[in-house]
C-alpha cells in the first residue's frame, strides 16, 4: 500500500513533466511556424509574381506572333516602296490566333472551347485624324487565356493566365505605311497557398497580390478589365506589360542566304554599312555615295548585319571586318574575330521565296539596250521584255520628277547597266547571272550610284530544276538590292557591291580592295520582314 | 514506528549534492541547447531576411533595368549602358561595362523614359498612362496632349542611416532627371542592409544597333554565422571570400533604338 501511494506520487511528477515537455516543443514549433510560414507564403507570392510577367511577356508574344503571322504576303511587296499592310479589317484575324499550336514551353490553351469566343474587334482605321497627332484602332483582344508552363499538359501548379489587347497606331493619320502596335498584355498567376500578406510590407509594396475575391486589381485597360474576370481564385499575382512594336523592314541585312556563306579571304575585302539618304553618313560631295572604305563617316555605323538564316546553315567569316551583327539559325560560325557586332547561333529570319514576274499584257517596244522610262508611277511603270544578253542603258523621259520601268528578262545576263539619277529600274530576271571584267552596273560617272534604284528579283529554278547561277569576278562594281533565295552567289576578284544581297549561298574568293557596303536607305524596300519592340514599360501603378 | 521512519526518511547529504550536480548538469546542457537552438533559429531568421531581400532588391533593379534608356554611378565613374543621354539627347548604343553598387559608396541611377502622366504620388495623374504622340509625325512616344515628349524619370537607389533600425536601408527614389535632389518617392526597399553587397554588368552586347543589352544583377550577402570577429561583411564581399550567398538575375534591355 505504501508502495502503492508512492508510484502514484511519481506517476503524476512524470506526466506533468511530460506536459511541459511537449508545451515547451508545441511552442517551439508554434514559434518557428510563424516566423517560417509568413516567409514561405512570400516565397511563393514572389515565385507567382515572376511568373506573372512571364505570361504577361508571354502574352506580348503572341501578338507579335500573330502579326508576324499576317504579314500578308512579303515577297509580294518587295519591290512596292511602300509598306505591306493593308487597311481595313485584317492582321490579328481569327485564323491567325487559332493556328497558334503548342509547341514550346508557352502554349495557348484554349481551353476545350472556340478559340473565337476569346477573340473581338478589328484593327480597322477609324474616320478621322485622331488625337494627339496619332490615330489609334479599335482593340483586338484575347481574354483569360490560361498558358501551359514547362510543356505541362494541364495548367502547372501555378495557373496562369493573360489578358493581350492590341491596338495598330498610326504616327500620322495621312501615312498608313507607317504602322505600330500597342501591345498591352496582363499575366495572373496563382500563389496556391492561403490568403496571407507577405511578412513585411517591403514584399507587398513591390508584388502586389489579389488576396480576395471582388478586392481591386489590375484593370488592364486602365479604367476597366477587359472581358472576364480572371478565373483563377485568389490569391494571384497580375503583372501588366505595354510595349509599342513597329515594323522591321527588309533588307535588314548587308548579306542573307539560305545557306552558307563564305566571306572574302583578302586583307582589305570588308562588309560596312552608310546611308545614301544621310548626308553625314555619305559622301557629301557626291550625294549618296559610298564615303569608301575607312571614312570617319561611318567608322562607327554598325548597321553591316549578315545573317545565315536556313536551320544549321553556317558562316565562314575568314576573320574579315563585319560592321555589324552576324547570325545563323542553329548553324555555327568560323573565324569570327573581326565582326564587330553581336555573334549569335540563335538568329531566325523569315526569307520569303523568290519572287515572281508580274503578269504583264501590253510591252513597251524598244531598240536593243536602250530603255526609255517614261512613267512617274511606281505601281505602273514601264514594262519591257528582253529575251537577249545585254547591257541595259535607260534614260528618262523627262529631266524633273522620278521615271519608272521595269524590264522582265528571260535570258542570262552578263550585268551593265546605266540608270540615270531620275530613273528607278526593277530586273525580274530568269536565267543566271555573270558579271566580269570592269563592268559597271549603276554605278560611274552619270549613273545613280544608288542601290534603291536597281532592284534585281531572280525568279526561282527552272522548270528542269537547274539551279540558279550568281558570278562575278574582276573588278565589277554594282549598285543594286538582289533578291534570289534560289541563286547560288560566287564572288571573286574586286568586287564592289553597294546596297544588299539575298541568296541561296554566297561565297567570295579573295576580294582585294573590294567589298560588301550596306545602304541603310534600303529600308522599307523589302516590305515588312520582323516586328520589334521600340518601347517596353511595366505598367507597375495599375 | 520503523515504517513512518522509513516513510519519511530524506536523501542524503551526498545523495542530494549528487542529485544536485545531476540536474544541474542536465538544465546546463538543455539551457546551452536551447541558446544554441535560439540563436541557430535567430540566424536562420536572419539568412532567410537577407536572402528575401536580397531577391527583392534584384527583383526591383530588373524591372527598372528592363526600361533602361542610361545606366550609370553617381561618382562621375564610367557610364555602364546608354542609350539616350538623359543631358544632351545624343542616342548612342549601349556600351559594356561593369558597375559594382557598393553600398553606401556608389548610388545607382537609372534613367528612363516618361510613361505616366505624373510621377507626382498627390498628381491625379499618377497612375495614368500619358498618350501617345508623334512628335515627328514618323515615331511614337509617350507625351502630353499639347505635344511635348514626357520628361524622363530618374530612379536612384542609395544608402541611408536609418535611426529606427539602427542600421543601413537601401532605398529607391523616384526624381526627376534634372538634379535628382528632390524626389517625387522616396521608398525603403531594403533594412539592415549592412551585410548586402549589390553589382551589375552588362554583358553579352556591343555597339550594334537592334541588339539588346543584358544585365547581370547580382546581390550578395554574408550570413552571420559565417562572419568571423574583427572581419566586416564588406571585407568578406569585397575579397570574394567563401560563405556568400549569391542572389543572381540576367535581364535584357527591352528598349531599343
Amino acid at each position: 500500500m505504501i508502495f502503492k501511494q508512492g508510484f502514484k506520487k511519481t506517476g503524476g511528477n512524470v506526466t506533468i513533466l511530460a506536459l511541459l515537455v511537449i508545451a515547451i516543443l508545441a511552442a517551439t514549433a508554434a514559434h518557428v511556424f510563424r516566423n517560417v510560414f509568413p516567409r514561405y507564403v512570400t516565397t511563393v507570392q514572389s515565385a507567382s509574381w515572376q511568373e506573372a510577367r512571364l505570361a504577361a511577356e508571354a502574352g506580348v508574344d503572341l501578338a507579335i506572333d500573330a502579326l508576324n503571322a499576317n504579314v500578308p504576303d512579303p515577297a509580294a511587296a518587295l519591290g512596292t516602296g511602300t509598306s505591306v499592310w493593308t487597311t481595313g479589317t485584317y492582321g490579328l484575324n481569327a485564323v491567325s490566333w487559332q493556328s497558334l499550336t503548342p509547341t514550346g514551353d508557352v502554349a495557348l490553351l484554349t481551353g476545350g472551347t472556340n478559340p473565337l469566343a476569346f477573340l473581338s474587334g478589328s484593327l480597322s482605321i477609324p474616320t478621322g485624324s485622331g488625337s494627339n497627332g496619332v490615330t489609334v484602332t479599335p482593340a483586338v483582344i484575347l481574354d483569360n487565356v490560361n498558358l501551359h508552363l514547362n510543356n505541362a499538359t494541364s495548367q502547372a501548379s501555378l495557373p496562369t493566365q493573360v489578358d493581350v489587347v492590341v491596338r495598330a497606331v498610326y504616327p500620322n493619320s495621312s501615312d498608313t505605311t507607317n504602322q505600330w502596335f500597342l501591345i498591352r498584355s496582363m499575366g495572373v498567376s496563382g500563389c496556391g497557398t492561403p490568403s496571407r500578406i507577405p511578412v513585411d510590407r517591403m514584399d507587398s509594396d513591390l508584388r502586389r497580390v489579389t488576396l480576395f475575391s471582388g478586392a481591386d486589381r489590375p484593370a488592364i485597360s486602365g479604367t476597366a478589365n477587359w472581358g472576364n474576370a480572371p478565373t483563377i481564385s485568389p490569391p494571384y499575382s497580375t503583372r501588366i506589360v505595354e510595349v509599342l512594336v513597329k515594323q522591321v523592314y527588309a533588307p535588314v541585312n548587308a548579306i542573307t542566304t539560305v545557306q552558307n556563306m563564305s566571306l572574302g579571304s583578302s586583307a582589305p575585302w570588308l562588309v560596312d554599312s552608310y546611308n545614301s539618304s544621310d548626308p553625314n553618313k555619305s559622301d557629301s560631295t557626291q550625294t549618296g555615295y559610298y564615303p569608301g572604305s575607312g571614312s570617319t563617316k561611318i567608322a562607327n555605323e554598325m548597321g553591316a548585319n549578315i545573317a545565315a538564316t536556313g536551320s544549321g546553315a553556317t558562316i565562314s567569316a575568314n576573320s574579315k571586318t563585319v560592321m555589324g551583327n552576324a547570325s545563323t539559325n542553329q548553324g555555327s560560325m568560323s573565324g569570327t574575330s573581326g565582326v564587330q557586332g553581336a555573334v549569335s547561333n540563335n538568329g531566325s529570319q523569315p526569307v520569303p521565296v523568290a519572287k515572281t514576274p508580274p503578269t504583264v499584257s501590253v510591252y513597251t517596244p524598244h531598240t536593243s539596250g536602250a530603255y526609255l522610262a517614261n512613267s512617274t508611277s511606281p505601281s505602273s511603270p514601264t514594262y519591257y521584255h528582253v529575251t537577249s544578253n545585254q547591257s541595259l542603258t535607260f534614260s528618262a523621259s523627262g529631266t524633273t520628277g522620278k521615271y519608272y520601268t521595269t524590264v522582265i528578262m528571260d535570258s542570262d545576263w552578263g550585268g551593265g547597266a546605266f540608270i540615270p539619277p531620275n530613273v528607278y529600274v526593277t530586273i525580274y530576271i530568269q536565267g543566271n547571272i555573270s558579271i566580269g571584267g570592269n563592268t559597271s552596273t549603276n554605278t560611274g560617272s552619270g549613273s545613280s550610284n544608288l542601290a534603291s534604284h536597281l532592284l534585281i528579283y531572280g525568279d526561282a529554278p527552272s522548270p528542269t530544276g537547274t539551279n540558279r547561277t550568281f558570278s562575278m569576278n574582276g573588278n565589277p562594281s554594282i549598285a543594286a538590292y538582289f533578291y534570289g533565295p534560289d541563286y547560288a552567289m560566287s564572288l571573286s576578284g574586286n568586287v564592289d557591291w553597294y546596297g544588299a544581297v539575298t541568296a541561296k549561298t554566297y561565297s567570295i574568293g579573295g576580294g582585294g580592295n573590294g567589298g560588301m557596303h550596306f545602304d541603310e536607305a534600303l529600308s522599307k524596300i523589302g516590305g515588312v520582314q520582323n516586328f520589334d519592340i521600340a518601347s517596353y514599360v511595366e505598367d507597375a501603378r495599375q | 514506528m520503523n515504517g513512518r521512519h522509513r516513510k519519511n526518511a530524506a536523501f542524503t547529504l551526498a545523495e542530494t549534492t549528487i542529485a544536485m550536480a545531476c540536474a544541474t548538469f542536465i538544465l546546463a546542457a538543455l539551457i546551452a541547447g536551447e541558446v544554441t537552438l535560439l540563436r541557430t533559429f535567430d540566424a536562420s531568421d536572419r539568412y532567410s531576411a537577407s536572402e528575401l531581400a536580397a531577391e527583392r532588391l534584384t527583383d526591383y533593379l530588373g524591372a527598372d533595368l528592363r526600361r533602361a534608356i542610361w545606366v550609370t554611378g553617381s561618382t562621375g565613374g564610367p557610364c555602364v549602358a546608354q542609350l539616350e543621354n538623359p543631358s544632351t539627347g545624343a542616342r548612342t548604343p549601349f556600351a559594356s561595362g561593369s558597375l559594382t553598387f557598393v553600398l553606401g559608396g556608389t548610388n545607382l541611377l537609372i534613367t528612363q523614359y516618361g510613361y505616366y502622366q505624373s510621377n507626382d504620388s498627390t498628381n491625379s495623374g499618377y497612375r495614368t498612362a500619358a498618350p501617345l504622340i508623334s512628335p515627328d509625325t514618323t515615331k511614337l512616344v509617350y507625351g502630353t496632349t499639347t505635344g511635348g515628349s514626357n520628361a524622363l524619370l530618374l530612379v536612384r537607389y542609395k544608402l541611408v542611416y536609418s535611426g529606427t533600425y539602427g542600421s543601413n536601408s537601401l532605398v529607391r527614389e523616384e526624381a526627376p532627371t534634372a538634379t535628382g535632389s528632390s524626389a517625387y518617392t522616396s521608398r525603403v526597399i531594403a533594412e539592415k542592409v549592412d551585410n548586402i553587397l549589390v553589382s551589375l554588368a552588362l554583358t553579352g552586347t556591343s555597339n550594334a544597333p537592334r541588339n539588346h543589352p543584358i544585365f547581370t544583377t547580382t546581390a550578395w550577402f554574408v550570413p552571420s554565422y559565417s562572419q568571423r570577429s574583427g572581419v566586416t561583411a564588406s571585407a568578406y564581399l569585397a575579397t570574394g571570400a567563401t560563405g556568400r550567398i549569391v542572389t543572381q538575375d540576367t535581364v535584357m534591355v527591352r528598349m531599343s533604338h
